[in-house]
C-alpha cells in the first residue's frame, strides 16, 4: 500500500520532469518540478503560503459545514415526504445542474465581495450534493427494517430517529466527503475570479498574471495535497463512524 | 370466536411490468390462544406475503383478519423475518439488536443486556457473540440474533418464517427445543413457515399445506403427537404415519 502509493508520487515527479526538462512543454508555462519545490520551500519558511493556507481552509471548512447542515436537514424531509419532495424536486434539480461559476454574479449581489460571498459558494455547491445523498439515503431504508420498528410499535420519531437515519448515514457521508471536495474546487475559483484578500486560489491567480510560474504552480501543489488530506480525513471519520457500510 | 381469525384473504401484487399477480387466494384460517401452527408450502406461493398480512404489515384486497377482536396493529406480534439479516440495524452490536424488542420496558440499559445475557446462557449460547457487530457474525449467528430478539419480547403473536434455516443440524434442535420450552412458558400463539416437514411436526400442533400461487389452503393436518415432543419421536412410527401422507399431497401439489 505505502509501496505504491509511493512509486505513484515519483511517477508523476518524473513524467512532470522529463516533459519539462526535455522542453516539451516549455519552461515559461510549467517549470521543473524542482524549481517548484524550491519555489515551495521559500513560501513554506517564510509563512506566505501558509496564512493562504489557512484562509482557504477555514472558509471552505465553514462553508462545508453550513451547506451540510442544510443539505441534511432539507434532505431528511424531503426523503421523506413525498410531496415535499415533488414540491422541490424542480428548483431543487434546476439549481444543482447550473455551475456555482455562473451564479457569481448574482452572489455578489446578494453577498458582496468579502468572505461572506465565498463561504457562501462553498456552503451552496456542497449542500446541493449532500442534500441529493440525503435523500437518496432516506428513500433506500430498507423496507424489512422498517417493518421491524413497526412489529415493534416505534413511534414516528424512534423510528426516524433509530432506524431511518443510521440507515441513510452510509450516503449521507458519501455526500459530505463529494461535498467537501467540491467546497474546496468552488472555494479556490471564487477566489480567483471574485478577487480576495487572501486564500490559495487568489494566489495562483496573481503569480500566473505576472508569469511567476514556480509559485502558481507551487500553490497549486498545495491546493492539491489539502484536498488529498481533506478526502483522507473524511475517509477515516467515515470508516468510524459508519463502520458497517459495504459490509 | 378464535383467537385469531383469517377470513377470506386475497391479495394480488401489481407489477409495473406484467401487470398483477394474484399471491392469495381465499385463505381462512382460524388459531385457537396458544396454539402452533406450521405452513407448509412450495416456493413463491404466498407464505411470506400471509404472515406479513396477519402481522398488519401488508394491505390486502379482500377479506378480513383479526386477532383477539382486535386489528393486527393493536396486538403484540413478533415476526422473525425470512431475511433475518436485512432485519437486523447493522449499526448496534448485536446484543442492543436484541434490546431493541425491550425498549417500550423501564429498565435501565444495564438492566436489559443482563438480562439478555442471562438469557442466552440459560439456552446455552454463551459462545454467542453478543457485543460483536451483525456483519462480524455468521448467517447462522445472526439468525439467532434475530431469533433472540423475538422470543425476549415475549409476544402474544409469534410468526416465524424459517426461523432456523441457517442453523447446523445440532443448533437447530436445540432452538427447536428452546422455541417449544419458550412457547410452554409464553403461550404464545405461533404460526411457523418451514421447509422442512420433520421440523413442521416436531413443533406443531397443525400443518397447514398450501398450493402453488396463489395460495389455497389445500390440507389441514393435525398433529396428534404427544407433548412435551422428544426428538426420537422423529424416528417413531407414528411420526411416520403423519408423515407420509402429507409429503404424497405435497408432491401431488407441486407436480399440478
Ligand atoms: N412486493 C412484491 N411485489 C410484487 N410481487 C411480490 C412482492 N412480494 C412477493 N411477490 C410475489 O408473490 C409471490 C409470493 O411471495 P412470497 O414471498 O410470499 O413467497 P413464499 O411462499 O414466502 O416463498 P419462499 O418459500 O421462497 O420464501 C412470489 O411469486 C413473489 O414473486
Ligand atoms: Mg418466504
Amino acid at each position: 500500500m505505502m509501496k505504491s502509493r509511493l512509486s505513484g508520487t515519483i511517477i508523476f515527479l518524473l513524467v512532470w520532469l522529463l516533459i519539462t526538462s526535455t522542453g516539451l512543454i516549455s519552461q515559461l508555462f510549467l517549470p521543473t518540478p524542482v524549481d517548484v519545490f524550491k519555489e515551495l520551500f521559500l513560501l513554506v519558511i517564510s509563512y506566505e503560503i501558509l496564512y493562504d493556507l489557512f484562509a482557504s481552509l477555514w472558509r471552505t471548512l465553514v462553508g462545508f459545514f453550513v451547506g451540510c447542515v442544510i443539505g441534511v436537514s432539507i434532505g431528511l424531509i424531503m426523503g421523506h415526504y413525498k410531496t415535499f419532495y415533488e414540491t422541490m424536486e424542480f428548483p431543487v434539480d434546476f439549481f444543482r445542474s447550473i455551475p456555482a461559476t455562473a451564479l457569481f454574479p448574482l452572489f455578489i449581489v446578494i453577498w458582496g465581495l468579502g468572505d461572506e460571498v465565498k463561504i457562501f459558494i462553498a456552503a451552496w455547491s456542497s449542500s446541493m450534493v449532500v442534500l441529493i445523498n440525503t435523500i437518496y439515503g432516506i428513500r433506500n431504508v430498507s423496507i424489512t427494517r422498517l417493518m421491524v420498528a413497526k412489529t415493534k410499535k416505534a413511534s414516528f420519531l424512534k423510528t426516524f430517529v433509530k432506524v431511518m437515519i443510521p440507515s441513510a448515514l452510509p450516503y449521507i457521508f458519501a455526500g459530505f466527503r463529494i461535498g467537501l471536495s467540491l467546497a474546496l474546487v468552488v472555494e479556490i475559483v471564487a477566489e480567483m475570479f471574485l478577487g480576495s484578500q487572501s486564500g490559495l486560489g487568489q494566489r495562483i491567480f496573481n503569480a500566473s498574471s505576472i508569469f511567476e510560474m514556480e509559485e502558481a504552480y507551487a500553490t497549486v501543489l498545495v491546493v492539491g495535497l489539502l484536498g488529498y488530506f481533506l478526502n483522507k480525513t473524511v475517509i477515516l471519520i467515515e470508516g468510524r463512524v459508519v463502520h458497517w457500510s459495504g459490509r | 370466536m378464535a383467537y385469531i381469525e383469517i377470513k377470506n384473504i386475497c391479495k394480488s401484487f401489481t407489477n409495473p411490468d406484467n401487470g398483477s399477480i394474484q399471491v392469495l387466494d381465499n385463505v381462512n384460517l382460524e388459531l385457537e390462544t396458544g396454539e402452533f401452527v406450521a405452513i407448509f408450502g412450495p416456493n413463491g406461493c404466498g407464505k411470506t406475503t400471509l404472515l406479513n398480512v396477519v402481522a398488519g404489515l401488508t394491505e390486502f384486497d379482500n377479506g378480513s383478519i383479526s386477532i383477539d377482536n382486535k386489528e393486527p396493529s393493536e396486538s403484540k406480534i413478533g415476526f422473525v423475518f425470512q431475511n433475518y439479516s436485512d432485519s437486523l440495524f447493522p449499526w448496534l452490536k448485536n446484543i442492543d439488536n436484541i434490546a431493541f424488542s425491550l425498549d417500550s420496558s423501564e429498565e435501565s440499559k444495564k438492566q436489559k443486556h443482563h438480562r439478555i445475557r442471562d438469557y442466552v446462557k440459560d439456552i446455552g449460547l454463551g459462545e454467542l457473540p453478543l457485543d460483536k457487530y451483525p456483519y462480524q457474525c455468521s448467517g447462522g449467528q445472526q439468525q439467532l440474533v434475530a431469533l433472540f430478539r423475538e422470543l425476549i419480547y415475549k409476544p402474544d403473536v409469534l410468526l416465524m418464517d424459517e426461523p432456523f434455516a441457517s442453523l447446523d443440524y445440532d443448533r437447530r434442535i436445540t432452538q427447536q427445543e428452546n422455541l417449544l420450552k419458550s412457547w410452554e412458558k409464553t403461550k404464545s400463539t405461533i404460526l411457523f413457515i418451514s421447509h422442512e416437514l420433520d421440523e413442521a411436526i416436531f413443533l406443531a400442533d397443525k400443518i397447514i399445506l398450501l398450493s402453488q400461487r396463489p395460495a389455497r389452503i389445500i390440507d389441514i393436518y393435525d398433529i396428534d403427537l404427544p407433548r412435551p415432543r422428544k426428538i426420537e419421536m422423529l424416528e417413531q412410527e407414528d411420526f411416520f404415519k403423519l408423515k407420509v401422507p402429507i409429503l404424497k399431497k405435497f408432491r401431488e401439489v407441486i407436480s399440478r
